[in-house]
């Protein structure tokens, strides 16, 4: 133990040294010794200005964020002005694509550079982690201080608490609104077909999708579903036919839904299509992008897409394409057991953390949270206009940044950096999902209409809140990706019938086997520990 | 010379100047079907397996990038950073290459030294700190300092060195010249067609800094051309894994361009360093010891 | 003729080598060469060395808010991670069938192609060609594998050809596993060895063109010019790239592999370097990536060092 200590010293002493002694000649940067320095220490450098009385001071506050956006926003853009000005504070935020964001915390964590702010995309293993060793303030005692925090619902507190501490403010987003199964309404008509409603029903949709020219344009040249590599997506038409902890083995665990005799009924079926030509021939290799574009193109029936958050460029192309093209989300199959309806979703997107150095500054702390609350207010689809005052700063101002076009308010272009609602996420924390109206934002009467059917649709629609967004295992983080490729690789045999279904079990077998009846009770525990279940809502 | 050509030396030219011209279309092919995609209106492409020739040509993918301003900036931004960091590179590597040439004390160490971080590389982590501590973060530097000498290419250029002739060196040396001498007016000017082959190994490796860029680079307007390439064609496939269903939910509304834009994307951004190549060919012509050798 | 350069050099080489004096005045006489290597050794030691202490993370539990001093201490666990599944084996036969058959397939093309530029008189038919062969190696993977997709699925280009021409079945190459090593260097190949003529051109630059008329004088034919003076010209660099080759033998280049991978062709295609990313490198896991690049170091200086040995024994140059 002794001598692993020494080489751990020594090899530290001589990176010190030599990078103090290198840096020496350069003169114009003064945190020379950053390495030396833990997180701790350093990280309270940024939080100097911090002894002010609130509001009278300026609060300089630092922010690191992940975006899909392009371009990222400028951290001297005139929206970051703005904020600065209405909450009297210096933002100074910097964003990474999200992809990369994955690798640059750890790095500038290690700097010791973490900002007051941390921004991630969802909870991982590296989240969890992180925050067990305490790199972020604690906030249960500000949440109910905030309208817009006291309003998040406890299923996706649990999922932002670590050993009963929550570490981050979880972002908006519809439980409801996820990729749902849709089918070709009006190829169902021409063949005089029903809405399925079991898997029965669904092949024979397929495969009358495959055969009996569905687009009546008297070629064979339509198939019925379509799948990308990895199994995604398959025929999900439920909870208990989805990759979600629904059901419980005999010891009474709940166990992974990719092992599960739903989900078997599901590739079983799967492989018949595939067998009767009405999936893809080259699914397994295909990237779902490109089944994507197929399906807009009109070239098979069955797909998934989400009535929130989509671009209307794709509809209007089908739409173009096959003018009497109809769209249906088809509703969830009854289950053996008697239930029906689709899991939700975790019901948060995006997260932001607070530097655990904050805990000594109550005013920083109440500036920022302050600022979230703010950005986080609902707005109604019905109040997104110039009149809103709100609506209107966040968005940089009617006619400056945005314009009204028949009601809706539509971005210019180039105008990320004059949006406040650029660098701090802005999705209000709606009372209830119907609340979103998401086909009031939309324009295109086709998109809009195939909108209002499904949340028409889901607004009745039982949901089924998966119990593993709502625990953390760290056994799981380790092995479930390893396990989860297997599985799948032998799913994607069996569906092309390399592999036969009965060698199911043997899969199972494995899968327990190599780590995963570990997971199965970590995972268990800490729902016990947590008091969490599943849950249909 | 040419009278001299027998037979079979005519059939030697004829069957590897075909065989040439075979292997370039197949090369060719692929940036031909990026223009002709890059050309293409959304509509057809998403109609057609295949395109080989658009049916109607159209310039709204060019339009699309052109209408952002982070591509042409960041397009300036990396011309910069290539040249400057190229003049770097083979400025470092040369000198180094040409020492270790000489029989001076320690070179087999020194030799040493090197192949071994061509072997073992650092972490993401310990470089970043050596980075910062050397104060480069958020300078252009940090693209050029921490990568001014590949181990491959000086290994590789110290043997190009090695295969001048000693006795111009000894000749300089009896002239009274000193190794900086020797360096700049025997080896440079000799190794020409060297340092251009090597410039250009380190010019792309410049061009395509992608990682670096946002690593150390915290301010986006000084990123480079593939970062900002990157974000217009990242392709939608955050199923690459397989990612939580609320996070596929959520990208969803961050669709890319469409595929049309990727391609004219990926043409615009690599067209600059392709020109790049022609100009240096003509110091591969032959003959470069010619005179010198002799004289 | 050039023998006889050869022996001069080998001759004027040899007589530098001193008898001994004391260091100073040896290091004093090599004052020159010292001021040229001292930016790059410098450059070496602060930005390649010093991080490299960084690796001490392989054997321990690295976090990076706890830093390399505060995290645990876990010996050799990582490595052992590498180990523990029986896969492995498989997995680095996988890696070592792939290197052997880029080594032997792929590696001399790009020399090939070069003499065949070699030959060219017309400078302008060279110097398009030229310009040619490089455009593939600026297209990302993720493009090839795209292009690649297109023509070889099921239902592409290829077979639709093949099946008209010779009325062959359709085959699902990309999902065969017997054609996925051939596809893999096949592939590199179509990308890469355009790319590498660039050195093995700037070598033939550098021959003088004395030896050529020369020996046409002597009545040499192409191919014995090649044979005894294009190809002796750039022997010295092959050997070099071939023993720098050896250096990466665990290396496969991931994004091509990980790409093309898929369940029908995991067995065949799964090598070390995607190996290891479905294990937990994904999950930024530094402390096993780490480990894997230490392993794959040390394999690979193993080879270098025996093959740079072996080089100077036969008479080549080396590397060090």
């Amino acid at each position: 133990m002794h001598s692993k200590n020494w080489i751990k010293s020594s090899t530290i002493a001589v990176l010190i040294f030599v990078v103090i002694g290198c840096s020496s000649s350069k003169n114009t940067d003064t945190n020379t010794n950053t390495v030396s320095k833990s997180p701790a220490d350093s990280a309270a450098t940024s939080t100097q200005t911090a002894s002010q009385p609130p509001e009278s001071k300026k609060l300089t506050i630092s922010m690191i964020n992940g975006s899909w956006a392009s371009p990222l926003p400028s951290p001297t853009g005139e929206g970051v002005n703005m904020i600065n000005e209405k909450f009297n504070i210096n933002l100074k935020p910097q964003f990474i694509p999200y992809d990369e964001l994955t690798n640059k915390l750890p790095v500038i964590m290690a700097a010791g550079d973490l900002p007051d702010m941390i921004g991630m995309e969802s909870v991982d293993a590296n989240f969890v982690k992180w925050a067990k060793q305490g790199a972020f303030l604690p906030l249960n005692d500000y949440i109910d201080k905030y309208p817009t925090l006291k309003a998040v619902p406890k299923s996706v507190w649990d999922a932002v608490t670590v050993d009963g501490k929550i570490y981050a403010i979880p972002q908006y987003f519809p439980v409801k609104y996820g990729k749902k199964p849709i089918i070709r309404k009006d190829w169902l008509d021409n063949l005089g077909l029903p809405m399925p409603t079991n898997y029965e029903e669904l092949k024979k949709a397929a495969i009358a999708f495959t055969n009996d020219d569905p687009d009546k344009n008297g070629k064979k040249d339509t198939y019925g579903l379509g799948m990308g590599k990895l199994i995604v997506y398959g025929g999900w038409m439920g909870a208990g036919y989805d990759n979600v902890w629904y059901y419980k083995n005999d010891k009474g665990q709940y166990i992974p839904g990719n092992i599960s005799e739903g989900f078997k009924k599901q590739i079983t079926v799967l492989r018949d299509l595939y067998k009767a030509g009405a999936i893809n021939k080259d699914w397994a290799v295909t990237k779902v992008g490109d089944m994507r574009k197929d399906f807009f193109a009109g070239k098979f029936g069955i797909w998934y897409e989400q009535p929130y958050d989509i671009s209307e460029t794709r509809f209007k192309d089908l739409k173009k394409i096959n003018p009497t093209a109809e769209l249906a989300v088809i509703p969830a199959f009854a289950q053996e057991d008697g239930e029906q309806g689709y899991p939700g979703l975790s019901g948060y997107y995006q997260l932001m953390s607070l530097n655990a150095n904050l805990k000594d500054d109550p005013d920083k702390i109440d500036r920022i949270l302050q600022m979230e609350d703010y950005f986080r207010t609902f707005i109604p689809p019905a109040d997104r206009n110039p009149q809103n005052a709100d609506f209107d700063w966040m968005n940089g101002f009617v006619d400056k940044a945005y314009t009204m076009v028949n009601g809706i308010a539509v971005d210019k272009e180039n105008v990320t950096d004059l949006q406040p609602k650029s660098y701090i996420i802005d999705r209000g924390w709606a009372p209830d999902d119907e609340s979103n109206e998401p086909a009031a934002v939309i324009q295109d009467p086709f998109t809009k209409s195939f909108i209002q059917g499904a949340v028409d649709l889901l607004k009745t629609s039982k949901f089924y809140l998966n119990p593993i967004d709502r625990i953390h295992s760290e056994v799981l983080d380790a092995k479930v990706s390893e396990l989860d490729k297997a599985v799948n690789d032998h799913q994607t045999r069996m569906i092309v019938g390399q592999e036969s279904l009965d060698k199911w079990d043997d899969m199972v077998q494995e899968y327990l086997r190599k780590g995963g009846q570990d997971i199965i009770d970590d995972v268990n525990r800490k729902m016990q520990e947590a008091g969490v279940t599943g849950e249909w809502k | 010379m040419l009278k001299s050509r027998t037979f079979g030396e005519r059939v030697f030219d004829t069957v590897n100047i075909s065989m040439l011209a075979i292997i370039g279309l197949v090369m060719f092919f692929p940036f031909y079907y990026i223009v002709a995609v890059s050309f293409t209106s959304y509509e057809e492409f998403v109609q057609s397996d295949l395109i080989l020739w658009p049916k109607t040509w159209v310039l709204d993918a060019y339009q699309f990038i052109f209408n952002s301003k982070e591509f042409i900036r960041s397009i300036g931004v990396t011309v910069y950073v290539t040249i400057v960091g190229t003049l770097f590179n083979l400025l470092m590597t040369s000198t180094m290459a040409y020492s270790l040439t000489r029989r001076i004390w320690g070179q087999r160490f020194y030799l040493f030294l090197v192949l071994f971080t061509f072997i073992f590389g650092a972490g993401l982590i310990p470089t970043y700190l050596v980075v910062k501590a050397t104060g480069l973060i958020d300078s252009y530097w940090s693209l050029i300092i921490p990568g001014a000498i590949s181990s491959f290419i000086l290994i590789v250029m110290r043997q190009f060195f090695l295969s001048i002739p000693e006795e111009l060196i000894e000749a300089a040396y009896i002239d009274g010249g000193n190794e900086l001498q020797i360096f700049t007016r025997i080896i440079v000017p000799l190794s020409k067609p060297a340092l251009a082959a090597f410039g250009l190994f380190y010019a792309v490796g410049h061009w395509n800094a992608y990682f670096s860029a946002i690593l150390y680079l915290n301010d986006p307007t000084k990123w480079t051309v593939q970062v900002v390439l990157r974000q217009i064609v990242i392709l939608n496939d955050a199923t690459n894994t397989l990612a939580s269903a609320t996070r596929e939910a959520a990208r969803s509304a961050h669709l890319p361009p469409p595929e049309t834009v990727g391609m004219a994307a990926i043409l615009l951004a690599t067209v600059p360093i392709l020109v790049v190549y022609p100009f240096l060919q003509k110091h591969f012509a032959k003959g470069v010891m010619l005179g010198s050798v002799k004289g | 003729m050039e023998n006889a350069t050869l022996n001069t050099e080998v001759v004027s080489r040899a007589a530098l080598t001193v008898p001994k004096r004391s260091l100073g005045s040896r290091l004093w006489k090599e004052r020159y060469c010292f001021l040229l290597l001292l930016p790059g050794l410098l450059y070496f030691i602060v930005y390649r060395y010093v991080p490299m202490l960084g690796n001490i993370i392989a054997f321990e539990d690295y976090s990076p808010f706890q830093g390399f001093l505060h995290s645990p201490w876990v010996g050799m666990k990582h490595f052992q991670r590498i180990f523990e599944d029986a896969e492995v084996v498989r997995v680095i036969g996988n890696t070592l069938l792939l290197f052997f058959l880029q080594t032997v397939f792929a590696f001399p093309v790009p020399i090939v192609l070069s003499l065949m530029l070699n030959e060219i008189r017309s400078e302008r038919y060279k110097r398009t060609v030229q310009s040619i062969v490089y455009l593939p190696h600026f297209l990302s993977w993720v493009v090839v594998i795209g292009i690649v997709t297109i023509f070889l699925k099921t239902e592409g280009l290829a077979n639709k050809v093949l099946f008209t021409l010779f009325g062959m079945e359709p085959i699902s190459y990309l999902q065969e596993p017997h054609w996925f090593m051939p596809l893999i260097v096949l592939e590199g190949i179509w990308k890469d060895s355009g790319w590498g003529t660039i050195i093995f051109l700037a070598a033939l630059a550098g021959i003088n063109p004395n030896l050529y008329e020369a020996a046409i004088m002597d009545g040499a034919n192409r191919w014995r010019k090649i044979w005894h003076i294009t190809l002796p010209a750039i022997r010295g660099t092959t050997v070099i790239l071939l023993i720098l080759t050896l250096g990466s033998v665990l290396d496969s280049g991931f994004e091509q592999i990980f790409l093309m991978l898929n369940p029908f062709t995991m067995e065949v295609g799964n090598v070390l370097d995607t190996f290891v990313y479905y294990k937990g490198i994904q999950q930024s896991d530094f402390s096993f990536g780490t480990a894997v690049g230490l392993f794959k170091g040390v394999v690979g200086l193993i080879l270098i060092v025996s093959a740079n040995w072996l080089a100077k024994k036969i008479g080549e140059d080396g590397i060090f």
